[in-house]
């Protein structure tokens, strides 16, 4: 009587194959993940430099306001939305630590000489326009703290 | 107590002014005197919302709520009473209680 011939592969045949599988699918996850964390903050990053180009864009503007010779009411008011929409695509995305910086930025322009009443012309030195200055440096600064600590920590 | 709900955008209005009311309409006086006096005088507490405006100025804020506490109103008190709401921007919930508490330290 001939020996029995089994057509089932050996066990370690199957082990090997699962285990290839383990690694090809274990190596689709990594790089998938890889991938989709980079595209992210790609995104990110041409959101804050699009978001820090209107941050000087709209310092430069309250500059203008503050040195006016006459109140510009059109002028408080688009300065008023403008800040909004920077205040809440940094909200929307979580792009800083600390809101307080957002505020700070909000209070340099508006908090002082921003009322028809009250208005002053500001010349060069003033501590106005200073702030202003500051306050903007303090914001970008802080989108890129958020941005570095999240994305390049490591490095 | 019951609890109101102030929606600025739609109470008030979309356009908040400037400080005083001698700035023009919808200023933080206003809304002080209208709204937040009114709520502080009952025994009420109230839920403010400042999403859907088209933006604020930080006189506008400090004179509504700082002024609060120039009027004689206990900070602590404005901040039981008042539900600050602000979605789309938390950073005007962060400005208006630092109005409040530094109002009330220079008040003593």
């Amino acid at each position: 009587m001939p020996p029995t011939v089994s057509n089932s592969p050996p066990i370690w045949w199957l082990i090997g194959q699962g285990v290839t599988w383990l690694i090809v699918l274990a190596g689709w996850f990594v790089v998938d993940n890889q991938n989709n964390r980079r595209e992210l903050r790609k995104e990110i990053r041409t959101l804050i430099d699009n978001l820090i180009k209107e941050i000087d864009e709209v310092a430069v503007a309250a500059t203008d306001f503050h040195k006016r010779t006459t109140f510009d009411d059109i002028g408080s008011k688009q300065l008023k939305l403008r800040i909004q929409r920077i205040a809440k695509n940094i909200n929307r995305n979580s792009l800083v630590q600390d809101t307080k910086a957002v505020y700070y930025f909000r209070r340099s322009i508006t908090g002082n000489n921003f009322d028809v009443t009250m208005f002053v012309s500001q010349v060069d030195d003033s501590k106005i326009l200073a702030s202003i200055l500051e306050e903007k440096d303090e914001l970008i600064s802080a989108l890129e703290d958020k941005y570095c600590n999240k994305y390049h920590k490591n490095i | 107590m019951a609890s109101k709900v102030i929606n600025i955008a739609n109470d008030f209005t979309r356009y908040p002014g400037g400080r005083f009311y001698t700035d023009g309409p919808f200023s933080g006086e206003q809304f002080r005197n209208e709204f937040l006096i009114p709520i502080l005088s009952g025994n009420d507490d109230c839920s403010i919302i400042f999403d859907g405006a088209r933006g604020y100025g930080s006189s506008f804020l400090e004179e509504a709520f700082g002024g609060l506490v120039r009027a004689g109103y206990k900070a602590s008190e404005i901040l039981l009473r008042f539900n600050l709401i602000s979605k789309s921007d938390p950073s005007l919930v962060d400005e208006i209680t630092d109005y409040l508490n530094s109002t009330n330290a220079t008040n003593g």
